[in-house]
């Protein structure tokens, strides 16, 4: 009687709901890529997500998609700077031109800028493991190529 | 012992259904008439949209005339604008594709840097977010004075150049739901996707008048 009422209480009660956003997470397994990836999650949502939205889908022509985007995947260092100076122009991703002005983040830190990166080249099917505090400092030194 | 355990089942199953039940509050019933308002002799007069006259992405007029005996949902935003006006667009989309081709429905998009934003910018834009002509969403551009003061006394919204906002301006990420008599019926954080849904709830409590 008892273990039955449990056994209903247990699948009855509310399961949390959870965002398309927030089952990113569930995609690492890796505790040290974790640890960085849960205040990247944070820093993108407030910093990036307005623009390239929490499912990293971009808006229309105006701004591309993050989640696979060619232009994002195959270019870790060149995001890693483009998060913190900004770009202009037009560039090329998955075949579409896009143009719009992305103002830079001058006040994110290395370690900041890592934990971003490491939560967007963790999910959406990339596992390219945990980009350090140390690895974003050596990408911002140099200007990459931004066009292809 | 059946019934003791058929009705304590029931019980919880009520509790549950009860305890579940969050996400955004929708409300009833008609709409009220936000603003402020005063009464003359046996009437209340209410808050109303003023006159006004501006141009939309092909270079069309959109005036007061424009949206008489319709039902349409105001926001200002720019088309260079680094913070909210991208989600703002986003959660518009979702109006836009409920709503395209109700004659008796319009979105206006005031740009609050007109200057910039010329004809020409805002059909660029509003082209590459799907937006094919203005026959549903116009997005307006014009004399930024008049733009500035119709959000503030018109719309109650915040619409002003502000040079330590990122961007240059401040804004609310507000939209406004206006009847078809030009009274304001509803005002919506359009940066939420919970408040857009109750919006997209409100409007056809209008639409049926």
């Amino acid at each position: 009687m008892r273990k039955l009422i449990l056994a209903f209480l247990l699948l009855t009660s509310c399961a949390p709901k959870s965002s398309n956003s927030e089952s990113n997470l569930a995609e690492i397994s890796d505790s040290k890529v974790m640890q960085y990836a849960i205040p990247g999650k944070a820093l993108y949502e407030s910093y990036c997500g307005n623009c390239h939205q929490a499912n990293g889908e971009g808006l229309g022509k105006l701004i591309p998609p993050l989640k696979n985007a060619d232009y994002f995947t195959s270019n870790i260092p060149r995001t890693v700077w483009i998060m913190r100076n900004g770009l202009e122009g037009e560039i090329l991703v998955n075949g579409q031109v896009y143009n719009q002005p992305m103002p830079g983040n001058t006040e994110l830190t290395p370690l900041e800028l890592a934990q971003i990166s490491t939560y967007l080249y963790n999910i959406w099917g990339v596992n390219e493991g945990t980009i350090t505090s140390s690895m974003a400092e050596k990408y911002l030194r140099e200007t990459p190529n931004l066009r292809d | 012992m059946k019934y003791r355990i058929t009705f304590i089942l029931s019980l919880l199953t009520i509790m549950a259904t009860w305890s579940c039940q969050s996400g955004p509050e929708i409300k009833e019933g008609p709409l009220p008439k936000l603003g402020n308002f005063y009464v003359e002799g046996q009437d209340t007069v209410y808050h109303q949209i003023a006159d006004f006259e501006f141009v939309n992405q092909m270079g069309d007029t959109v005036s007061t005339n424009t949206v008489k005996g319709k039902v349409y949902v105001a926001d200002f935003f720019f088309t260079s604008c680094p913070t909210i006006c991208p989600i703002m667009k986003k959660e518009m989309l979702r109006i836009f594709e409920k709503y395209d081709g109700d004659p008796n429905f319009q979105i206006l998009s005031h740009s609050i840097d007109p200057t910039f934003d010329t004809v020409e910018m805002l059909r660029d834009y509003s082209q590459k977010l799907g937006i094919e002509n203005a026959s549903t969403w116009n997005f307006l551009t014009g004399d930024q004075e008049k733009i500035f003061e119709i959000g503030q006394t018109s719309y109650l919204t915040t619409a002003m150049a502000d040079q330590n906002e990122p961007g240059g301006f401040l804004h609310s990420g507000a939209f406004i739901l206006v009847d078809q008599k030009g009274y304001i019926r509803g005002v919506y954080d359009g940066t939420k996707t919970d408040q857009v849904d109750r919006l997209l709830n409100d409007i056809p409590k209008l639409l049926t008048k």
